[in-house]
C-alpha cells in the first residue's frame, strides 16, 4: 500500500518535472538552432526548429574576434572564481553570527542588512564613492567589488538556513567540548551547510558570470572587458542604432554590426560554460550530509 | 534601547562626515573650474606667450561602433605630431561605444573626471546645459575659434541656449529632406515613373502601381525602428521644437506654436495612412515589428521606405539594404535647432583648460591632415588614395581587419576637409555644401525649449505618444475610433500647458533676437 | 503521526535559546563573532550606506556646477509626475498586481517543484531535471524576448503558424491584444525564475536530517503527512523571509520583462506599463536625474514601509521567522 503510494508520487513527479524540463529545454534548443540558421532565412520565416538553410556565419564572426573573446573568457573565468569564493566566505562569515540568537544587537544588525536591500543611493553617488575614494576605475577590482561581492539577499538566505538547519544544541555541545567560536564555525557549521553554500555559490557565480553592468560603467579600457562586456557591447550598439533618431548620418549603419543570429550565438557561447560548471555545484545537493554525518 | 539609539547616532555621524567629504571634494573642484573659466582670457594669453611650457593634456571622447580600434595608439601618436607643435597640447583619444556612451558620459560628467572635449549624444545637448555639466564656450570661440566660426557660419546659432553657445556642431549635411527609398529592380521591372512624386501623398501612386503588379506584396515598410512613418515625415516639414508637443508648422516659418496632433494636416495624414494600410500598401505588422528598415528590404518583406535624404544617400542606403535602390526626393532640405543640435562638440565643466580645448576644436575644423587622421587613420596603413581622388582600403585590408576604421568622417569637425571614401561621387562634399545652402531654415533656429517648469506634463505626454503613435501613425488602427482617445488623453495630460509655456519662451526669445 | 509533531517540536525547542537578558553584554565572549562579521558589515557600509547621500537628489534640481549638495531644493516637485497623470493609476495597479501574482504563484510552484525534485531518487534523472529547469535562469531577458517573439510573432510565429491552425483556430495578433498579457507575463516570469527559486527551497529540504523522515515512516505517516509535518515547517522561515523581501520590492518591476518581452508595443500599455517602464519612457529624452531618483525613492519608501509592517506582523505571530 505504502510502496504503491510512493511509486505513484514518484511517477507523478517524473511526469511533471519531465514536461517542465521539456518546456525549458525546447526554447534553448531553438536558440541554438537559430544561431546556426542563415540570417536571411530568419528574416523571412522567423525562427524554426527546422530551418531551410543552415549557416555558420555567426560563429565565423565570433571566431574572427577570437583573440578578444579569448581574453575576455579568461577574465570572466577569473572574476567568477575569485569573486564567488570571496563572496561565499564573506557572506557565510556575516550570516552565521546573525543567525545566533544570543548575539548582542542582533536585531539592529539584521536591520542593517535588510535596509541595504530597500534603499540605495543611486548610480551616480555609488560611482562617485568608488571612483573618488577607492579609485577602482579601469582596474580589475571594478569587476569584482561593486554590488556583486555581497548582497543582503544571500545573507538573509544563509542566515535563515543556519538558524533552521543547525540545531543550537549542537553548537552548545561543541562549546562544552571546548571548541572556540571560529573553530565551531569552520568545523561544524560549514560542513553542515554545503547545500546552501552550493546554492549561494551558484547564485553568486551566475551573477559574476553574467554581469556586464560594472564593466559598462567602470571600464573605458576594453582590455579588461569580460565576456559579457564584449557581448553586451555589440548588443547595445545594435539596440542604440535601431532605436535612436540619429538623423541621416552615414557610418551609423548596422551593416558593420552582426545581427540576430550572432546574438543567439553569443547567448549560446555565454551559457555553455555555466552549464559545464553546473555539475560541480550539484554534487553538494546530496541528502543526508547534514546532521547524521557530524553527529556520528 | 538607549544603546541602540546611540549606535544609530554614531552611524549617522560617520555617514555625514563621509558625505560631507564627498560634497566638499566636488565643490572645490567646481570652484576650480569656474575660476578657470573666469580667468580664461588671462590664462589664454599666458599660454600664448609661453608655448614652451609642458604640453597640456586633453582627453577627447568620441563615439564608435564595435570594438575599440586596434591601432588607436598609432593614430593618437600621429595626431599629437600635429597638435602638440600647433597648440602645445597632448591629446588622449577616448573612444566610447554608442551603446555605452550615454551611461559613461553621465557618470564621468557627474563625478568631475578628467574630460576636456566630447561629442554629445543625440538630443542630450540642452539638458547637459540645463544641468550645468558643460561650459559656455562662446567667448573662447571669439578668441580662438575663428576657423570654427567661419566653417559653421549661420548654423552656429543652432547651438545657442539662452543666447549663449555651449557647443559646436560637426560640419556635414545639416538637416534633411524627404526621400522615398525603393528597390531599383522593382521600379525598373514594372517601368514605374518616380518623377511624379512631388509630395508625400504622391507616394501612394507608386505604391499602388507596385501593389497592382504584385498583389501579395506589401510595398511600404517602417522608416526606422521605433518611429512611425508620420513621425519621420513630420521631421521634414515642421520644427518640432525639441519634443513635438507644440510645433511650428510649414518649415518653421510662422512663430505660432501649434498642437500638431490637432491640426487638419495631421488628421488628413492619419486618414491617408489608414487608407494605404487597408489597401495593403503598408506592411501589416508595422506597428509591432521589431525589424529595422534595412532588414525588411534585405529579406524581401517590403520594397520601400521613407528616409531623410542628402547627397550620396542612394549609395549609403543601397549598401545597407543589400539591393540597389533609387531615392526620390520630394521636399526641400530643412534645418531646425533640433537637427542642428543633434550632435555637438562640447567642453565639460571638469575641463581646466577650456582655452586649449577650443584651440583643439579650431584645429579640428581647419586642419585637413588632422581631420583625415581622426576620420580615416594613417595613409598607407589604413587607407590609400585611388585614381579618381577617393580613398579606400589598401590591398589586403578589409573593414574587418583594418586597425582603424570608424567610418564616421562627419564626427570629427569639418567633414568637407576629409577624403571621400570610395563608392561615393568624388564631388560629394560640393554637393553637400549646395544642399546645406539650399536648406530652408526654421525661424526658430537657435531657440531651445527649457521644459523644467512643465516636466511632469512632458513625461506624461511622452508616454501617451509612444502608446499611440506606432498604431495610429502607421495606419494600423482605425483613426475614427482611436484618434479621439489619443487627443483627449493628450489634453488631460496637459499638452495645452506645454504649448503655452513654449509660446511664452519663444516670444521672449524672438523679441530678444529680433526675429519676426 | 502524533509522535512526529513531538519530534518536530522538540527540534524547534532545541533551536530556541533564552535570549540573553543580562544588562551588560559580555562583548569579549562575542568578539570572534564580531570579527567574522566585520568584512561584511564594512562592505555594506561602503557599497550601500555611503552612497545614500544621493537620496537627497530626489529633492533637488541638480546642477553639477553647483554640486549635488549645493543645488537648489525643490521639495516634492520631482515626485509630481508620478501621481499627476492619468496613467498613474494604471501603472501603480499593474506593478502591484503583477508582483502579488508573482509572489503567490512563485511560492506555490517553486515549493511544489522543490518537493517533487526531492522525491526523485534516480541520480541520473535528478541531475537531468535540475540541470534543465535551471536553463531559463541563465538566459537574459533580451534573448527571452526574442524567443517569445519566435512563438508569438504575427506572421512567422510558431503559435499562429502551427498550433492554432492545428486546432482550427484563427491567428491572434498577440502584440496588439492587451488582454492576453496578464497571462503571458506571469507565465514567462514563472518559467524563468522557477529553476532557481526551487533550488533555494531544495537546499533547505536536503538539509533536513533524514532522521525525522525515518521516524515518521516508522510511525506509518503517508508522504503527504510527511510533507505537511516535516518539510513545510522547515521551509516556513525561508518562505516567510522570501515573501517579506519580495514585498519590499513590490513597487519595482523587471524592466526586461515588461519592456523587452512585449516588444514595447504601444497597444499593450494598458496591461504592460509599470512604474519602471513609465519612468523610462518619460525620461528617455530628458535624462532628468532628479526625477529618476524621485521614482526610486518613492519605490523604496513604499517597500520600506511594507517591510516594516509585514515584519511587525510576522514577529507577533512567529517570532523566529521575523527578519529583524
Amino acid at each position: 500500500m505504502k510502496i504503491a503510494e510512493d511509486r505513484g508520487i514518484r511517477a507523478a513527479s517524473h511526469i511533471i518535472l519531465g514536461l517542465f524540463s521539456i518546456a525549458c529545454v525546447l526554447p534553448f534548443v531553438l536558440l541554438i538552432i537559430a544561431s546556426f540558421t542563415d540570417e536571411l532565412v530568419i528574416g523571412t520565416n522567423g525562427y524554426s526548429f527546422f530551418p531551410e538553410k543552415f549557416s555558420l556565419t555567426a560563429y565565423m564572426y565570433l571566431w574572427a574576434k577570437g583573440a578578444e573573446i579569448g581574453r575576455a573568457y579568461f577574465i570572466s573565468v577569473f572574476i567568477t572564481v575569485v569573486g564567488t569564493l570571496s563572496s561565499l566566505a564573506i557572506s557565510a562569515m556575516l550570516s552565521y553570527p546573525l543567525s545566533r540568537r544570543d548575539l548582542p544587537h542582533r536585531k539592529i544588525l539584521n536591520f542593517y542588512v535588510v535596509f541595504t536591500m530597500l534603499f540605495n543611493g543611486g548610480l551616480v553617488p555609488t560611482y562617485l564613492v568608488y571612483t573618488q575614494y577607492f579609485h577602482i576605475k579601469n582596474t580589475i577590482w571594478a569587476l569584482l567589488i561593486p554590488t556583486l561581492l555581497l548582497n543582503g539577499f544571500t545573507v538573509m538566505l544563509m542566515r535563515t538556513f543556519f538558524s533552521t538547519n543547525i540545531p543550537s544544541a549542537l553548537l552548545e555541545s561543541a562549546k562544552i567540548d571546548g571548541a572556540g567560536e571560529i573553530k565551531t564555525f569552520m568545523m561544524i557549521v560549514i560542513p553542515m551547510s554545503l547545500p546552501i553554500l552550493a546554492t549561494i555559490g551558484l547564485l553568486s557565480a551566475l551573477m559574476y558570470w553574467n554581469d556586464w553592468f560594472n564593466g559598462l560603467i567602470y571600464l573605458t579600457d576594453q582590455k579588461l572587458y569580460s565576456l559579457q562586456n564584449v557581448l553586451n557591447r555589440i548588443m547595445i550598439d545594435i539596440q542604440f542604432l535601431q532605436t535612436t533618431n540619429t538623423g541621416n548620418q552615414s557610418g551609423l549603419s548596422t551593416t558593420n554590426l552582426p545581427a540576430e543570429t550572432v546574438r543567439m550565438a553569443m547567448a549560446a557561447v555565454g551559457v555553455v560554460p555555466i552549464l559545464c560548471a553546473y555539475p560541480f555545484f550539484q554534487k553538494y545537493f546530496v541528502k543526508g550530509i547534514a546532521l547524521g554525518a557530524v553527529k556520528g | 534601547m538607549k544603546r541602540k539609539i546611540s549606535l544609530i547616532a554614531l552611524l549617522m555621524a560617520i555617514l555625514m562626515v563621509f558625505s560631507a567629504c564627498g560634497s566638499g571634494g566636488s565643490n572645490s573642484k567646481e570652484a576650480d573650474s569656474s575660476e578657470a573659466t573666469a580667468s580664461t582670457a588671462n590664462a589664454a594669453e599666458k599660454t600664448k606667450a609661453e608655448t614652451q611650457g609642458p604640453p597640456v593634456d586633453l582627453t577627447m571622447a568620441f563615439l564608435v561602433t564595435g570594438s575599440i580600434p586596434a591601432d588607436l595608439q598609432l593614430v593618437e601618436d600621429e595626431v599629437n605630431k600635429i597638435v602638440t607643435p600647433a597648440i602645445n597640447a597632448k591629446i588622449k583619444l577616448m573612444p566610447l561605444n554608442f551603446g555605452a556612451a550615454m551611461q559613461q558620459y553621465n557618470l564621468m560628467l557627474s563625478s568631475g573626471e578628467k574630460l576636456d572635449l566630447m561629442i554629445t549624444f543625440p538630443t542630450t545637448y540642452t539638458s547637459l546645459v540645463g544641468q550645468g555639466r558643460i561650459q559656455e564656450i562662446g567667448p573662447l570661440l571669439d578668441e580662438y575659434g575663428q576657423g570654427v566660426k567661419d566653417a559653421l557660419g549661420n548654423y552656429l546659432k543652432g547651438s545657442m541656449v539662452n543666447g549663449k553657445i555651449y557647443g559646436v556642431r560637426p560640419i556635414s549635411e545639416i538637416g534633411g529632406n524627404g526621400g522615398f527609398v525603393v528597390r531599383k529592380d522593382i521600379v525598373d521591372k514594372y517601368g514605374i515613373d518616380l518623377s511624379g512624386i512631388k509630395t508625400f501623398s504622391d507616394i501612394g501612386n507608386v505604391l499602388k502601381a507596385i501593389k497592382d503588379k504584385e498583389p501579395n506584396a506589401y510595398p511600404l515598410g517602417i522608416s526606422s525602428q521605433g518611429m512611425s512613418i508620420l513621425q519621420v515625415e513630420a521631421s521634414f516639414k515642421y520644427d518640432t521644437l525639441s519634443d513635438s508637443f507644440g510645433v511650428l508648422m510649414d518649415y518653421g516659418q510662422d512663430l505660432k506654436v501649434v498642437n500638431y496632433f490637432e491640426s487638419q494636416e495631421y488628421k488628413d495624414k492619419l486618414k491617408l495612412m489608414r487608407d494605404w494600410y487597408q489597401k495593403g500598401y503598408i506592411m501589416q505588422s508595422i506597428a509591432t515589428s521589431k525589424e529595422d528598415q534595412h532588414t525588411l528590404i534585405k529579406t524581401g518583406k517590403v520594397y520601400s521606405y521613407i528616409s531623410p535624404s542628402k547627397p550620396g544617400i542612394a549609395t549609403q542606403e543601397s549598401a545597407q539594404n543589400g539591393y540597389d535602390c533609387y531615392v526620390q526626393e520630394y521636399s526641400k532640405p530643412f534645418a531646425s535647432t533640433f537637427n542642428v543640435s543633434l550632435w555637438q562638440w562640447v567642453v565639460p565643466v571638469s575641463c581646466k583648460t577650456p582655452d586649449k580645448a577650443v584651440q583643439m576644436l579650431n584645429l579640428m575644423y581647419t586642419n585637413a591632415d588632422l581631420e583625415n587622421l581622426l576620420a580615416w587613420g594613417i595613409e598607407g596603413k589604413h587607407y590609400e588614395k585611388k585614381s579618381d581622388g577617393t580613398i579606400g582600403f589598401p590591398s589586403g585590408v578589409t573593414d574587418k581587419t583594418s586597425g582603424y576604421f570608424t567610418n564616421q568622417p562627419w564626427m570629427f569637425g569639418n567633414e568637407f576637409l576629409t577624403h571621400v571614401w570610395t563608392g561615393n561621387p568624388a564631388d560629394i562634399w560640393e554637393q553637400t555644401k549646395k544642399f546645406n545652402e539650399s536648406a530652408v531654415i526654421s525661424k526658430a533656429m537657435g531657440f531651445a525649449f527649457d521644459s523644467t517648469s512643465v516636466k511632469s506634463e512632458v513625461v506624461a505626454l511622452n508616454n501617451i505618444w509612444q502608446q499611440y503613435r506606432m498604431g495610429l501613425e502607421n495606419g494600423a488602427v482605425d483613426p475614427e475610433k482611436i484618434y479621439p482617445q489619443f487627443i483627449s488623453k493628450l489634453k488631460a495630460a496637459g499638452i495645452e500647458k506645454v504649448i503655452a509655456e513654449k509660446q511664452k519662451q519663444l516670444d521672449a526669445w524672438a523679441q530678444q533676437n529680433n526675429v519676426k | 503521526m502524533g509522535d512526529m509533531s513531538v519530534i518536530k517540536n522538540a527540534a524547534i525547542k532545541a533551536n530556541q535559546k533564552p535570549v540573553n537578558l543580562k544588562s551588560r553584554v559580555d562583548y569579549k565572549r562575542y568578539l570572534p563573532l564580531f570579527l567574522l562579521m566585520a568584512p561584511g558589515l564594512i562592505y555594506f557600509f561602503i557599497n550601500n550606506y555611503l552612497p545614500m547621500f544621493g537620496l537627497v537628489i530626489a529633492f533637488k534640481n541638480v546642477n553639477f556646477q553647483k554640486g549635488i549638495f549645493g543645488s537648489d531644493w525643490v521639495g516634492f516637485e520631482n515626485f509630481k509626475y508620478l501621481f499627476a497623470t492619468s496613467d498613474a493609476f494604471i501603472i501603480t495597479r499593474n506593478t502591484i498586481l503583477y508582483n502579488v501574482a508573482f509572489i503567490i504563484i512563485g511560492i506555490i510552484v517553486q515549493v511544489a517543484f522543490a518537493i517533487l525534485l526531492n522525491e526523485i531518487k534516480n541520480k541520473f534523472f535528478l541531475r537531468m531535471y535540475q540541470s534543465l529547469i535551471i536553463l531559463p535562469s541563465l538566459i537574459s531577458m533580451v534573448i527571452i524576448a526574442y524567443l517569445v517573439y519566435a512563438g508569438l510573432s504575427v506572421d512567422t510565429g510558431l503559435i499562429n503558424n502551427t498550433i492554432l491552425p492545428a486546432f482550427g483556430l484563427e491567428p491572434v495578433s498577440w502584440y496588439s491584444e492587451p488582454k492576453y498579457w496578464p497571462f503571458i507575463i506571469p507565465l514567462v516570469q514563472v518559467w524563468k525564475t522557477l529553476g532557481f527559486g526551487c533550488i533555494i527551497y531544495l537546499a533547505t529540504i536536503v538539509g533536513i536530517s533524514p532522521e525525522y523522515y525515518e521516524a515518521a515512516r516508522l510511525d506509518g505517516a503517508t508522504k503527504w503527512q510527511q510533507i505537511r509535518t516535516i518539510t513545510l515547517p522547515f521551509l516556513r522561515p525561508v518562505i516567510i523571509m522570501l515573501t517579506i523581501l519580495a514585498i519590499g520590492k513590490i513597487f519595482y518591476s523587471d524592466f526586461g520583462l515588461f519592456y523587452q518581452v512585449p516588444m514595447d508595443s504601444g497597444q499593450l500599455y494598458d496591461t504592460t506599463n509599470t512604474i519602471d517602464t513609465y519612468v523610462y519612457r518619460g525620461l528617455m529624452q530628458m535624462g532628468d536625474i532628479g526625477m529618476s531618483s524621485a521614482a526610486g525613492f518613492y519605490q523604496s519608501m513604499v517597500g520600506f514601509v511594507l517591510v516594516l509592517v509585514s515584519n511587525f506582523i510576522v514577529s507577533k505571530v512567529d517570532k523566529e521567522s521575523a527578519l529583524f
